[in-house]
């Protein structure tokens, strides 16, 4: 994220919020800032995606895809 | 996969948000009886559309008040298999999941933990210590929202 402008988290989490692909989004302290969960049909549908709505978005710096391969643990216990 | 109508979607959307509704609330909404909605949900859960449903725990008032995300790298040196690596990751309690990705990392964890003391000490010892595990890179949450997703 590009942290110039005050306001660019809000930006950039309101615009995210209007593509209806995204499932989540996360904010973070560390090396990422924002984090989306966009979810596709297949890969051309994902790629449109990217190309007209996530390169689009404002204040964003860099960006890194990780793609969703395999859920090896989904807990549904809490260690409390 | 089963055809879904307007309503159908209409539904999916109203109990993604909340549900807990009943019937007779959720009808209202989208404009059916209380039966009809019934028997729309029932044919949903049947055709597994609908999964399950699940609770959404403030792990704060919990008492887990962090949440980290980390990049785990793999470093399969020697005789260590990949099956033993994420069974000894899924086996930490504190470990909630555990994603296989491809791009910079291997595994994406979302980890809990009381405090960052607590989270150092799960790093530390459980995590750090497991053969097979590479680099690791931590994210520490600060917010999170969950949308409807594209239905329909």
């Amino acid at each position: 994220m590009e942290k110039t402008a005050a306001n660019a988290f809000d930006e950039v989490m309101a615009e995210a919020r209007k593509i209806p692909e995204v499932l989540e989004i996360q904010t973070f302290l560390g090396r990422v800032d924002l984090r989306l969960k966009v979810i596709a049909r297949d890969m051309s549908h994902y790629q449109d995606i990217w190309r007209t709505r996530i390169l689009r978005l404002p204040h964003v710096a860099d960006i890194e895809a990780l793609m969703h391969v395999a859920s090896i643990k989904t807990a549904t216990d809490l260690p409390i | 996969m089963i055809a879904l109508d307007d309503t159908d979607r209409a539904i999916l959307r109203e109990l993604t948000h909340d549900a807990g509704q009943g019937a007779g609330a959720l009808g209202r909404v989208v404009g059916l009886s209380q039966p009809a909605t019934w028997r729309r949900i029932k044919r949903l859960t049947e055709a597994g559309v609908i999964a399950g449903k699940r609770l959404d725990l403030d792990l704060e008032a919990l008492g887990l008040g962090v949440t980290v995300f980390l990049g785990v790298k793999l470093a399969l040196r020697g005789r260590t298999a990949l099956g033993d690596v994420e069974r000894a990751l899924a086996a930490i309690p504190e470990v909630q999941t555990v994603e296989h990705v491809l791009g910079l990392y291997d595994y994406r964890l979302r980890v809990v933990a009381r405090d960052i003391a607590d989270f150092e000490r799960i790093l530390r010892r459980r995590i750090m210590t497991l053969p097979g595990v590479g680099e690791v890179e931590a994210n520490v949450l600060l917010s999170e929202e969950r949308l409807g997703g594209p239905i329909g």
